[in-house]
């Protein structure tokens, strides 16, 4: 049964619906209503607008949606949890609700299970209830995107129409975050609405996930874990997997081939975005099978073949313009074919190398950078990083591999793993050209070697 | 003293999985001490690296990672646990 988020906590839900797995026991409906009720109690009180949601348990994080939204606050909710992420946004005006112990300073509000009195929860506006995502900008800042209740509850209900059947019953556990909108719509919202299990947990290697996982549960994952699977034997007939859901990239139809014959099907690609919201669907049955449109999702391709959408939530439900280039079908079914802009994607996450270079630069062993991608078998991200002198001293100190870890170090507060450079070089001037423009030729040449480490020693096999 | 010394090739030979397998550059096997933590904090290795360590080993040596397996994490902490994890694991595979 599919219940709007609007209408979740004011309908007669059965109270032991069994509602998420977490460290500290399963959750029922009841559970959540308690705590919802305790948050919003301490939001009113405290007569906050509008809030950072940041969590690292998504259970945590259905809370805390539910106890804003039904305090009337705005929900902004950042890409990740990491201190610099966050440092954009929590302020006296909007505070942090998180489960992340001093993740916000002074300005925090704890989600620690606490349980209030239940009070008459009235049925939310899904009009009135704002929401602001972000993503990475193209200038290194991260770009808002608005969007109300009402559009995230319409596509729940088109995601539930198409897959609500398949899924029914079925446990959710995954390996991506719910600060994206991907996992927060798969992971979280759908299974919360159709009254399914999920885990709190984000899994980080299969094993862990495959030790807790319920027989025929359902996988929320990305190109970055399932191109990453261990040698399982396949599950047992009785305990694979009816869906497993992928985002962020192209998933090569290898890995496709590999989690079907270890978890059952052909995983599901998921393509859209932050901006657009799930747009359409495929199974790699080939690796020419197109994406087919979710169910009232329109299409159409400009001359350059830039795809454009439209659907009850999209932003104010007109067309919108994605940054992919598609061959469109006769039956709106299309094929990607690349991306238009300056964005990268790596491991499926959108990357602004603007972004990555502004932080790189705040180093004080870094003088200049060239942040960019380099097209080997899989693309990588590469830093040609220009040192100061403190930064040679340490070079000599510690070597060039540690010192690119040191400097992956430095950045993670506020980049995704994604977005570390996985391969540096350190060099005494970035290559430019006479008029002051880098020389791509010369900086993608610094890594046509393999590393000199590799040079150095004998190959004992 | 033999098993030390036996001991201490196998870990040399994980070091040079693990640089190959994460295609490490400007660093040697010699460079990395045993007893160093191989994630965060140490060698610095991440999440994905994790995953990529985790399926080279079970490819390479046969074994199985235990799905009720604890301490995962402790077990891949460092060279040193890697070597001990996965000579006790070929132990109960017979390998």
């Amino acid at each position: 049964m599919f219940t709007p988020l609007s209408k979740l906590l004011s309908s007669s839900h059965d109270r032991e619906t069994l509602v998420a797995t977490t460290p500290d026991g399963v959750k029922t409906f009841n559970d959540l209503s308690h705590e919802v009720a305790d948050i919003c109690v301490r939001l009113k009180e405290q007569n906050i607008r509008k809030l950072v949601l940041a969590t690292t348990s998504s259970y945590a994080f259905a809370t805390g949606f539910l106890a804003a939204l039904h305090a009337d606050c705005r929900i902004v909710v950042p890409p990740n949890a990491l201190p610099g992420m966050l440092a954009h946004f929590v302020g006296k005006d909007c505070p942090l609700l998180s489960d992340i112990e001093g993740a916000g300073g002074d300005h925090q509000i704890l989600i620690d299970g606490s349980k209030g009195a239940i009070t008459d929860f009235k049925e939310l506006d899904p009009d009135r209830s704002y929401l602001d995502f972000y993503t990475s900008g193209s200038t290194g800042t991260p770009k808002r995107v608005p969007k109300t209740l009402s559009q995230i509850e319409n596509e729940l209900v088109v995601l539930d129409e198409r897959w609500g059947r398949e899924l029914e019953g079925a446990a959710t556990l995954g390996t991506v975050s719910h600060q994206h909108i991907f996992g927060l719509y798969f992971k979280l919202l759908l299974p919360l609405c159709e009254g399914r299990l999920f885990f709190s947990q984000t899994f980080e290697i299969w094993e862990e996930l495959l030790a807790v996982a319920p027989p025929a549960a359902c996988f929320v994952s990305s190109p970055a874990h399932l191109t990453r699977i261990p040698p399982f034997d396949p599950l047992p007939a009785e305990e694979m997997a009816p869906v497993i859901f992928t985002a962020g990239g192209p998933l090569p139809f290898e890995a496709a081939e590999d989690a079907r014959a270890k978890f059952g099907p052909l995983p599901t690609e998921v393509f859209g975005s932050t901006e657009t919201g799930g747009v359409a669907h495929r199974q790699q049955e080939q690796q020419r099978t197109p994406f087919t449109p979710l169910p009232g999702m329109q299409t159409r391709i400009d001359a350059q073949g830039l795809l454009s959408v439209k659907s009850n939530y999209t932003d104010g439900k007109d067309w919108d313009t994605t940054n992919d280039i598609v061959e469109r079908l006769d039956d709106g079914s299309f094929i990607l074919m690349g991306r238009a802009n300056q964005f990268v994607k790596i491991e499926g996450k959108r990357i602004s190398l603007a972004e990555v270079e502004k932080y790189l630069a705040q180093s004080d062993l870094v003088a200049e950078t060239a942040v960019f991608i380099l097209k080997e078998e899989q693309e990588t991200l590469v830093a040609v990083v220009e040192l100061s002198p403190a930064g040679w001293q340490r070079h000599q100190e510690i070597g060039a591999f540690r010192l690119g870890r040191a400097l992956r170090r430095d950045l993670s507060p506020n980049l995704e793993n994604a977005a570390l450079p996985k391969r540096w070089r350190f060099v005494k001037r970035i290559p430019i050209n006479a008029q002051g423009k880098r020389q791509q030729p010369a900086l993608n040449e610094l890594f046509a070697g393999p590393g000199r480490s590799e040079l150095n020693y004998p190959d004992h096999d | 003293m033999l098993e030390n010394f036996a001991m201490n090739d196998f870990e040399f030979e994980i070091k040079k999985l693990v640089i190959k397998t994460l295609n490490l550059e400007d660093i040697t096997p010699e460079e990395i001490d045993s007893e160093e933590r191989l994630f965060v904090d140490g060698l610095g290795l991440d999440s994905i690296d994790a995953l990529e360590l985790g399926v080279a080993i079970q490819k390479t040596y046969g074994i199985k990672i235990n799905n009720k397996t604890d301490d995962l994490k402790e077990h891949f902490a460092s060279v040193r646990n890697l070597a001990r994890f996965i000579t006790s694991e070929r132990k109960v595979v017979g390998a």
